[in-house]
């Protein structure tokens, strides 16, 4: 009641009397002419402010990481997705608390990607991450050639929270740690009692991963640089084992299918008990990763079987499975930036006296893994990539040439490879926090039907992720592990939805 | 949660086909609640932030939410590419036609196609580079200075283009892109090496006094002036932060 007298007392007596009117208006005016006068100060005063002078750090690409901004795509946009389940709903505002501060702790998620003249670039920026629902699908392109953007996300849904990384800035165990980081800070804020226990943190979580300097080492150039040979932990010349350097595939297969209506990544995520995978395969004598390669490689021939039923051919075909291999093990770094190599484990189906049948698969696929992870094997590959990339010819082509060059190099090799995946071994948060989280869930945007495995506490999940809307590997795959007596639970994002978005005026126009 | 009978899998979600093999699922039964409910009705809720959001939510959590958000169909559309398509083959159209019937209406098809090829490079260089309007102002700069060029060519070369149009655009550029980023007012880091560049392109003009391609001197003058005034005040105030772009830019 008063606020509305005192508006009528405004209104009604506004102007005193002529003279203040007056005052008022011109008052006004010069109001007015104040602020056009503030801009062109203002514009003058550009070219003398200092902060606008600031010269922004920048930092080279390391050797992996060069490749994925020329061949990311609509549909392989190299993201990959960590997902973490957590006991209850996430609270948003908390879990921006949780990334602002595990943000301080990684420089490198600072850093946007740029386009130089001869590659690409980080420069250091000032941007903030935002938490956001999700509303998209998994793994959306996170680099845009003109923008300004961080090169990753962190998303919530219901009891979810996910972080989507562009390959280019980090490789799953960089981004798991960054991961590990705001996991533990949410559950802090989120859970209080979780502080009351004091815990002797394990020797995993007080490791250097978190200071800057060690973040930041490009350990490609650390280890494999040319002048630096030296340094090599090993001066042995590969081993050959009086067996072929190369097993020398047969023509080999590729998977092709109908793709996705909207080139949306096809995901179907599965949980299992590791107890039951590790026994499995220690019936069979190998591990884990060869053992579930050795089903991947049979699920996959089964699927060529079942479309060519009517067809007698008894050709020879080989089926080739791309394998990471984390250079942590072999190179002490912990470097948050791309460490990684891959490797191609096949085998040859229809080859004469052989059965093709997993135990056979896994004898094969075991044997090539035991030479694959020899480090005297990858050292050379990787110094004959580390001397391609200081190759003054290959330096000095302007950059969008070398992005269709390297396009190019990419699809050649991508003739040689069926499918991949790739185990991300174990990852474990600290104890006070480990009972609030459930499952880890892992995947990435692919080119080809491929899957990303995990273990948490005692759960496995295997993540496939495919551009094809095809499921029947998936259905191979794990059909043959729940004949085995594995319980497995699945879920998956729905490629054929109802109704169609309308278009975000964000997108591309041209 | 639901129960797929052929490939005996558990399916989070309420989802009716099984996602592996398409086949309906039936519901798994009650009793078999997940790890994840058995947890959360053991567990006393913890205090948040945002009270009420918490309630909402954790009231929805049932056993056969879905993993994932629905997403509808996302198609992209190129809308400013189509129309600007059609247009053109609708105008190339109509006036070859035009042409082809009434050859005396002085329509020639080269400038027909002029107009496109402008319309084409200027739209495609706007939007493309909308976000530096530096880098915009460069673009555009060359791409006008080339098509004036052929331009002359093509209407019985005069060299109006060379003697007056380049060398004064070159200075509104100049003129322009200082405008414009004074008063967006962003870091001049993103700019500097462009504001350079077109300053560069303002000597050209000294070619054709060099050449003797002109015979009025003036317009290529005061763009050389302009531009080597401009370049000399960056060299001197401005080396280090153009040093600094340059190495970023350029490193091999």
């Amino acid at each position: 009641m008063n606020s509305n007298k005192a508006k009528h007392y405004k209104s009604k007596y506004k102007y005193k009397s002529k003279k203040h009117y007056y005052r008022v208006k011109t008052k006004a005016k010069s109001k007015v002419f104040d602020g056009i006068k503030q801009r062109f100060l203002n514009f003058f005063s550009y070219w003398t402010k200092k902060n606008l002078r600031k010269r922004r750090n920048w930092l080279d690409l390391e050797n992996a990481s060069k490749l994925f901004p020329s061949v990311m795509n609509s549909t392989d946009t190299k993201v990959f997705r960590f997902t973490a389940t957590i006991k209850d709903d996430i609270d948003p505002q908390l879990l921006q608390m949780a990334l602002d501060q595990a943000y301080k702790h990684f420089p490198l998620y600072h850093a946007v990607l740029r386009r130089g003249i001869f590659w690409y670039y980080y420069e250091e920026s000032e941007l903030n991450p935002i938490v956001k629902k999700e509303t998209d699908y998994p793994c959306r392109s996170l680099f845009h050639y003109d923008k300004k953007k961080l090169l990753f996300r962190v998303l919530y849904y219901r009891n979810r929270i996910h972080l989507e990384v562009f390959h280019s800035l980090s490789d799953g165990t960089g981004a798991s740690w960054f991961l590990q980081l705001l996991i533990s800070n949410y559950i802090l804020l989120r859970y209080p009692e979780s502080r009351s226990q004091r815990i002797e943190l394990s020797e995993e979580f007080q490791n250097p991963r978190y200071e800057f300097s060690t973040q930041l080492d490009d350990s490609f150039a650390r280890y494999f640089h040319k002048q630096k040979k030296s340094k090599s932990i090993t001066d042995k010349k590969p081993v050959n084992n009086n067996k072929p350097k190369k097993p020398k595939w047969k023509r080999v297969h590729r998977i092709h299918g109908l793709r996705t209506q909207d080139n949306r990544m096809q995901i179907i995520e599965s949980e299992m008990p590791v107890k039951d995978l590790l026994q499995i395969s220690k019936q069979r004598n190998v591990t884990l990763s060869v053992f579930l390669t050795a089903v991947f490689i049979e699920a996959i021939n089964k699927t060529i079987k079942n479309k060519n039923k009517n067809k007698n051919n008894n050709k020879e075909y080989s089926i080739t499975i791309s394998v990471p291999i984390n250079l942590r093990q072999y190179y002490p770094s912990y470097s948050a930036r791309n460490f990684f190599a891959t490797t191609l484990i096949g085998y040859t189906f229809g080859q004469e006296g052989k059965k093709d049948t997993l135990d056979e698969i896994c004898d094969c696929v075991a044997d090539q893994y035991s030479t694959a992870t020899q480090i005297e094997n990858i050292e050379q590959k990787l110094y004959s990539l580390a001397k391609l990339e200081k190759n003054v010819a290959i330096r000095t082509i302007i950059r969008p040439v070398k992005d269709v060059i390297l396009r190019i190099g990419n699809d050649i090799n991508n003739l040689n490879i069926t499918a991949a995946l790739s185990n991300m071994g174990k990852i474990s948060f600290p104890q006070n926090i480990e009972e609030y989280v459930d499952q880890i869930y892992v995947y990435t945007a692919a080119s080809r039907p491929q899957f990303v495995c995990i273990t948490h506490k005692d759960v496995l999940t295997i993540n496939f992720s495919s551009p094809y809307q095809d499921t029947e590997i998936q259905m191979n795959f794990l059909r043959r592990l729940t004949e085995m007596g594995i319980p497995v639970t699945i879920g998956a994002n729905e490629v054929n939805p109802p109704g169609i978005k309308q278009q975000e005026i964000e997108h591309e126009i041209l | 949660m639901k129960f797929c009978n052929s490939c005996k899998v558990k399916i989070k979600g309420s989802r009716p086909i099984c996602p592996l093999c398409k086949q309906p699922v039936v519901d798994l039964a009650e009793t078999e609640l997940t790890k994840y409910d058995l947890l959360k009705e053991d567990l006393p809720k913890a205090e948040t932030a945002n009270a009420d959001f918490s309630k909402n939510d954790i009231a929805k959590n049932d056993s056969s939410f879905d993993p994932f958000p629905v997403v509808p169909l996302y198609f992209k559309q190129y809308t400013l590419l189509t129309v600007l398509t059609v247009i053109s083959v609708i105008v190339y159209g109509i006036m070859l036609l035009i042409y082809l019937n009434f050859p005396e209406s002085g329509l020639l098809p080269r400038y027909i196609f002029f107009a496109l090829l402008s319309l084409w490079l200027l739209v495609s260089a706007i939007v493309r580079k909308r976000r530096n309007v530096a880098k915009s102002i460069l673009y555009q700069l060359n791409i006008i200075s080339l098509l004036l060029l052929l331009l002359d060519k093509i209407s019985n070369w005069s060299g109006w283009s060379i003697t007056y149009a380049i060398p004064l655009l070159a200075c509104v550029a100049l003129f322009a892109i200082m405008i414009a980023i004074g008063f967006i007012q962003k870091e001049f880091g993103d700019y500097v090496l462009y504001l350079g560049a077109v300053a560069i392109v303002g000597l050209i003009p000294l070619l054709f006094i060099i050449f003797a391609w002109v015979d009025v001197l003036w317009p290529s003058i005061l763009s050389i002036s302009l531009s080597s005034l401009m370049l000399t005040l960056l060299i001197i105030f401005r080396y280090r932060l153009i040093v600094h772009e340059l190495k970023k830019r350029l490193h091999l």
